[in-house]
């Protein structure tokens, strides 16, 4: 680097090195470790605009600012979320599914109730009648073969 | 964690709503972005607005964003500017002209002596009156690299102009910076 782009570069960033192109950084220190009078004065021109540069400082934020912005922020969407099976199984669902189960138990204890008595000829006579009525299907094929 | 974005692993967070996540940007970037609304609009409750605008634009565009291209932060400074101009733009004064020495008004109080001109305070409100007489682009080049300390390609490619203009910007910028400071009596030209 050579004086004239130095100068210019220091016009453009100003002193603070950290604040130039990293490429030109080191090339910058070593030729202000040469200690050139015009590299010297282009420096001495820059660091006062800097210093007042700096000297513009802001207040600080408000807590009131950044908590309305907080509160405009999207909140948690619990139902993209994907429950658990224990989270979807509420006592709704286990009482739905323990009634459904109950009333097939019952009519499966019912039903193996009456086949328990009917097998053991203790049917009353109109539940026989139920075993008459299959009989009147051969009643019927019967009166076919009369009209024949 | 992202390497080359700090930023990115919080935005899925974010889309989700995960508060931690939230305040966590708000505390890296508000204090940033209301500098570079007050800097660039010269005006604290405009530019308190738009943070609040870019924050908005965060949330919404979370759940969208895609690492591997702009670095969130460049892309934060982007909307904020944006907003910034859409602002300047209702000014009856906009203009996009270069700063000329007639142009230049009273900065602070002629009556005060060199001494008062020189106290800190007020000096930081000539600092403040200055950036806000000098061009738009000068003011945007001049904010970005030394006050929001980004890079000069970041600063470039957020302008939408080349290194070489940007530096041409940053020269005339200070040029005029050390022409209005010195009229005030605040620095010796």
């Amino acid at each position: 680097m050579n004086i004239e782009q130095f100068i210019k570069l220091t016009d453009a960033y100003g002193v603070t090195i950290k604040h130039w192109p990293e490429i030109y950084q080191q090339q910058a220190q070593e030729l202000i470790a040469l200690n050139l009078s015009e590299v010297n004065e282009a420096i001495k021109q820059a660091r006062i605009l800097d210093e007042m540069f700096s000297s513009h400082t802001l207040a600080p934020v408000e807590r009131t600012l950044f908590d309305s912005i907080v509160a405009s922020a999207p909140k948690a969407d619990n139902s993209r979320v994907k429950p658990s099976f224990w989270q979807q199984w509420n006592i709704k669902s286990w009482l739905g599914v323990s009634s459904f189960i109950g009333t097939g138990l019952a009519g499966a204890i019912a039903g193996a109730f009456f086949v328990s008595i009917w097998t053991s000829g203790l049917l009353p006579e109109s539940i026989d009648g139920v075993s008459e009525s299959s009989g009147a299907m051969g009643q019927y094929v019967d009166i076919g073969q009369e009209w024949s | 964690m992202n390497e080359l974005d700090p930023d990115a692993e919080l935005l899925p967070r974010i889309a989700r709503g995960d508060q931690s996540a939230i305040q966590e940007i708000v505390v890296k970037k508000l204090s940033r972005l209301l500098a570079l609304g007050m800097r660039m609009l010269n005006d604290r409750g405009e530019a308190e607005d738009v943070a609040q605008e870019t924050f908005l634009r965060v949330w919404k565009h979370a759940e969208y964003w895609q690492s591997g291209g702009a670095k969130f932060d460049t892309w934060l400074h982007k909307v904020a500017l944006n907003l910034c101009y859409d602002r300047l733009r209702t000014r009856k004064d906009y203009s996009d002209k270069d700063y000329s020495d007639e142009d230049a008004p009273e900065l602070i109080d002629p009556t005060l002596t060199p001494e008062q001109r020189l106290d800190k305070s007020q000096q930081g409100d000539v600092i403040s009156a200055a950036l806000a007489i000098l061009p738009n682009r000068q003011r945007e080049a001049l904010v970005l690299q030394y006050y929001q300390e980004l890079s000069n390609i970041e600063a470039a490619d957020l302008m939408g102009v080349s290194v070489d203009a940007l530096e041409s910007l940053l020269s005339r910028a200070r040029r005029n910076m050390r022409a209005l400071l010195a009229e005030q009596g605040v620095h010796k030209a």
